[in-house]
């Protein structure tokens, strides 16, 4: 048996229609990597920095991280900070503070940013970065390369891994790049063999649904492929990683407070016991639902931000732009939903699962587009005929994950991109800027596709049908 | 041709077996000593409000220096003909890498004075790129290593024996202090395995590496040794030279060229003033970073015994160079030339240090590998990889005041860190052991020898007298 030569890429890879794909992505990546690098040197790094968090706030870097480590770390933090993360996330981060002194982990939010030469949380959040890339870089390419062994697949699963919604949320320091994995896990590995790996799978859903609520939204691969018991077996999972850490971390503010030294306000008001935190924690999440509605810059891909577009708000002046934005999501949560259920192939229902996810304004964060890689390996990796609406897909799929270049050396906050289609905002990356619109195009390419093929095939059916009566 | 497999004999299957099973228990020990180390590591972490490990990796009053090698090295290779004026030697490659991290920094950061030394740990850019670097650098040491032990038949025994690996005390040290040798590693591995490699553009690939890793840090130089014991030794090695000296010799030459075209000379001499700096024996006494043996006469016993520690410590150094390179060419085994020729640079004082000593994970590596030479000696050296990799825990912190009284007292610094206060002691117990057992396995091949001599010459012998029985 010939040797594959592990270097060669396939000689007839444009006839063979994945590998053609992969390398598709590969030159858009690469092409846009490069001039994005070239760019940076130029310009002494600046044109990289904006594409992240707000033009000019350079020095947030990692802060989710810092900022969840001081808020996880207080005493009854459903109160004293209003945080919204969930209990599972809460220990974690409150595990992580335990291993740094008390004085970083109740600095103040003025003296925060001193975390950042703290040697144990920078060291700390180093490795967490690493095993989060290393992890989705082992999944990635253990999937793509599940038949053969080739150069593609890897280079296609490195890219992925180092994509720029993953390097922009390690660049936040969001936990979602953890759900983001765990997902990734269930995803993958649900129908394995193993039946170890099987389980493994459902616990990994439950804990990235115990990190952010909503990759439970996953469980619906569950119920569409029929498997009503380990849809079960995934709820109770998901409840223990819920109530599981609520009563730790209930136990630990008990014992803080019930020690000689500590301060008893919240003592008396019955502030740990586990009712009381689990509505604070919806108290939480309705007021942070109610002030993320009107989403005012372009960072987030929900339907909304196609409202915020110059050429829209002109064309609806007059009207009450808050409602349509409402009606919109909803109706586009409809239409996903219908969808996920009417489509046959695995990677268009995972990413109509994310898109209910993301269009969500709570959860609808540039980074929160890493979550897109799961699909997109999906995509790369399954052999099927590809038709146009496929290699669109492709396409927008890549200018998600690339880097696209910023060509300017000016400072980026004296120049404005396309005023009459952004409007007046002073952030230049583009893809920030044209997230939403990518985002909202891909999903509406999958829905029509998904349609067509579900109508060519009652086409077929109704066509076979003819012919039996007619024999 | 028959295709027919031969079976083994009986005996040799046992031994096979045997040498199997012994593998098996010391992979197990292994896994279980390094994970009952993280595990109690992480939990004395917790007990001292993570202190132990910043004093175990950076020193009890150094706590803010993580990743402080990469910048403060940034800034350094940044300055301007940095091969006409200094003293110090500047890898080719590694300017080049470390000019190549400036342009993408502010240059308030990069040419910083000694009072903004640590703006680049708050710099976004500055730890984007780290992080990136650090990622695709454990990425690519953890498949070439999981690449290399892929015998081993349990996929559970290869992913934490990777795993191991990965987290060891050397590697958690070169990212945490952001030194470029895990780079220079990850190039020196890709020769160490692919340089046999049945695919031609792999073995290219990894002569090319090789280079790469020299240009980085000019020591992994060493490894080309290993061509020679090859077929077409000549062809690989000089093949391998050329590339060697392109890639030190062009950006050397580029950067004195546009920087100071008048001083090629003294760039040159300076450099091999650097060189020869390195072999230097250094008078400030005992420190727990080197791993040299001229910091055993420094040690606490030691020095006491000894009056000229200076000239013993040169002794001891240049002995041990010269034992380690002669046993080299002498020895059968792989591992253990691999680790002589890794113990020839981590043994320079000038070199030696925490993180170069990551350079035993491809020793430790090809030695878990060589089960068809598994005897039971290589329990010792089991104990002492496994000592040296872990991440021994730091118990002893909590009485530091108290120890650092005692030391000194007695006249030598407090070290927090276990794995550094045991690291250069084990270090050279490993060397003492490797060059005994190959001490004795050369003198059974001599005695081998002689026998199968004696047998022919008797033998000859015998067929000569009973020729002439006959004649007559």
């Amino acid at each position: 048996m010939k040797k594959q030569d592990f270097l060669a890429i396939p000689k007839n890879a444009l006839k063979n229609e994945t590998n053609a794909a992969k390398l598709t992505f590969l030159i858009v990546f690469g092409l846009c990597f490069v001039l994005t690098i070239i760019m940076a040197m130029i310009t002494n790094g600046v044109t990289f920095s904006v594409k992240f968090f707000g033009t000019g706030r350079f020095s947030d870097t990692f802060m989710d991280f810092m900022n969840s480590i001081r808020d996880s770390s207080q005493v009854n933090m459903y109160r004293t900070r209003w945080t919204i993360y969930p209990p599972l996330a809460a220990l974690f981060f409150r595990f992580i503070g335990g291993m740094m002194s008390q004085n970083s982990v109740h600095i103040s939010f003025s003296g925060r940013k001193e975390l950042l030469i703290d040697p144990i949380a920078m060291l700390i959040f180093m490795l967490f970065a690493i095993l989060c890339v290393y992890l989705i870089f082992k999944m990635l390419d253990y999937r793509m390369q599940s038949e053969k062994k080739c150069l593609l697949a890897k280079l296609c699963a490195f890219c992925l891994a180092f994509s720029y919604p993953v390097v922009y949320c390690l660049e936040r320091g969001n936990i979602t790049i953890f759900c983001v994995i765990t997902a990734m896990f269930f995803v993958f590995f649900r129908n394995s063999n193993n039946k170890f790996i099987r389980e493994l799978a459902l616990i990994a859903l439950a804990i990235s649904a115990g990190l952010k609520f909503y990759p439970a939204i996953f469980g619906l691969i569950l119920l569409a492929e029929k498997k009503f018991f380990a849809a079960f077996r995934c709820i109770i999972y998901g409840l223990i990683c819920f109530f599981g850490p609520i009563i730790i971390i209930n136990a630990m503010d008990t014992a803080i407070l019930s020690s000689p030294s500590s301060n008893n306000e919240y003592f008396e008001n019955n502030a740990t016991s586990i009712s009381y935190m689990v509505s604070r924690l919806i108290k939480n999440l309705i007021n942070t639902v109610k002030n993320k509605a009107a989403i005012s810059n372009y960072s987030y891909v929900s339907i909304q931000q196609i409202f915020m577009l110059a050429p829209i708000k002109k064309l609806l002046q007059g009207y009450d732009i808050p409602k349509i934005c409402s009606l919109a999501i909803i109706i586009s949560e409809v239409i996903a939903g219908v969808g996920f259920f009417i489509t046959k192939e695995e990677w268009k229902r995972v990413f109509l699962l994310i898109y209910i996810i993301l269009n969500i304004p709570i959860a609808s964060s540039v980074y929160a587009l890493s979550f897109i890689i799961i699909p997109f390996a999906i995509y790369l990796y399954e052999k099927r005929s590809f038709k146009s609406a496929d290699w669109f897909s492709l396409l927008l799929m890549s200018i998600l994950t690339s880097f696209i270049p910023i060509f300017t050396t000016l400072d980026p906050k004296s120049i404005q991109l396309l005023p009459e289609v952004f409007g007046n905002t002073i952030d230049i990356c583009p893809q920030k800027l044209i997230a939403a619109i990518v985002f909202q195009t891909l999903f509406f390419t999958v829905m029509i596709s998904s349609i067509s093929s579900l109508t060519e095939k009652i086409i077929e059916i109704r066509k076979q049908r003819k012919q039996r009566r007619e024999v | 041709m028959s295709s027919t497999k031969t079976k083994l004999p009986h005996r040799a299957l046992s031994r096979q077996k045997i040498q199997e099973e012994q593998q098996d228990k010391m992979l197990f020990a292994f896994i279980m000593f390094f994970m009952f180390n993280l595990i109690a590591s992480i939990g004395i972490a917790i007990m001292s409000r993570g202190e132990s490990v910043t004093a175990s990796i950076f020193g009890i009053s150094n706590g803010k220096e993580h990743f402080m090698h990469m910048f403060d090295n940034i800034r350094e290779y940044n300055q301007a003909k940095i091969y006409s004026y200094a003293s110090k030697i500047y890898p080719p490659l590694a300017t080049v890498f470390y000019r190549l991290y400036g342009l993408l920094l502010n240059n308030e950061l990069v040419y910083a004075d000694e009072s903004g030394r640590y703006l680049m740990q708050k710099d976004q850019r500055a730890m984007m790129i780290y992080i990136f670097f650090a990622s695709v650098v454990i990425i690519l040491l953890t498949r070439l290593f999981e690449r290399q032990i892929k015998h081993i038949k349990s996929r559970t025994v290869v992913k934490l024996i990777t795993f191991s690996i990965v987290v060891s005390f050397p590697i958690l040290h070169c990212i945490c202090t952001g030194n470029i040798a895990i780079l220079a590693l990850l190039f020196s591995l890709c020769f160490i395995i692919y340089r046999k490699s049945e695919n031609a553009k792999l073995r290219e690939l990894s002569y090319l590496s090789l280079a790469v890793a020299v240009g980085l840090q000019i020591y992994p130089i060493v490894f080309i040794l290993l061509l020679i014991s090859e077929d077409r030794a000549k062809f690989k090695f000089s093949r391998t030279i050329i590339y060697c000296i392109v890639i030190l010799l062009v950006p050397f030459l580029l950067f004195v060229l546009f920087e100071n075209p008048n001083n090629v000379g003294i760039a040159i001499k300076n450099s091999l003033i650097a060189f020869l700096n390195l072999f230097k024996v250094g008078s400030k006494g005992l420190n727990f970073d080197s791993i040299s043996i001229t910091n055993i006469v420094y040690m606490p016993i030691v020095r006491r015994l000894i009056n000229q520690k200076m000239f013993m410590a040169s002794v001891a150094l240049f002995s041990s160079e010269f034992l380690a390179i002669v046993l080299f060419f002498l020895s059968k085994s792989h591992w253990r030339k691999v680790f002589l020729l890794t113990y020839l640079f981590i043994n320079i004082p000038g070199i030696s240090n925490q993180s170069i000593l990551s350079f035993i994970l491809p020793v430790f590596v090809l030695f878990a590998c060589d089960v068809k030479n598994r005897e039971k000696s290589d329990w010792i050296f089991f104990i002492l990889f496994a000592t040296i990799l872990s991440p021994i825990p730091v118990w002893w912190y909590f009485y530091a005041d108290k120890l650092t009284v005692w030391a000194n007292h007695n006249g030598f610094p407090f070290e927090a860190s276990i794995n550094k206060v045991c690291g250069s002691l084990l270090f050279q117990l490993m060397f003492i052991l490797v060059v005994i057992v190959e001490i004795v396995a050369i003198v059974y091949r001599c005695k081998k020898a002689a026998q199968n001599t004696y047998y022919e010459i008797s033998y000859i012998n015998d067929i000569d007298n009973m020729q002439n029985e006959v004649t007559v």
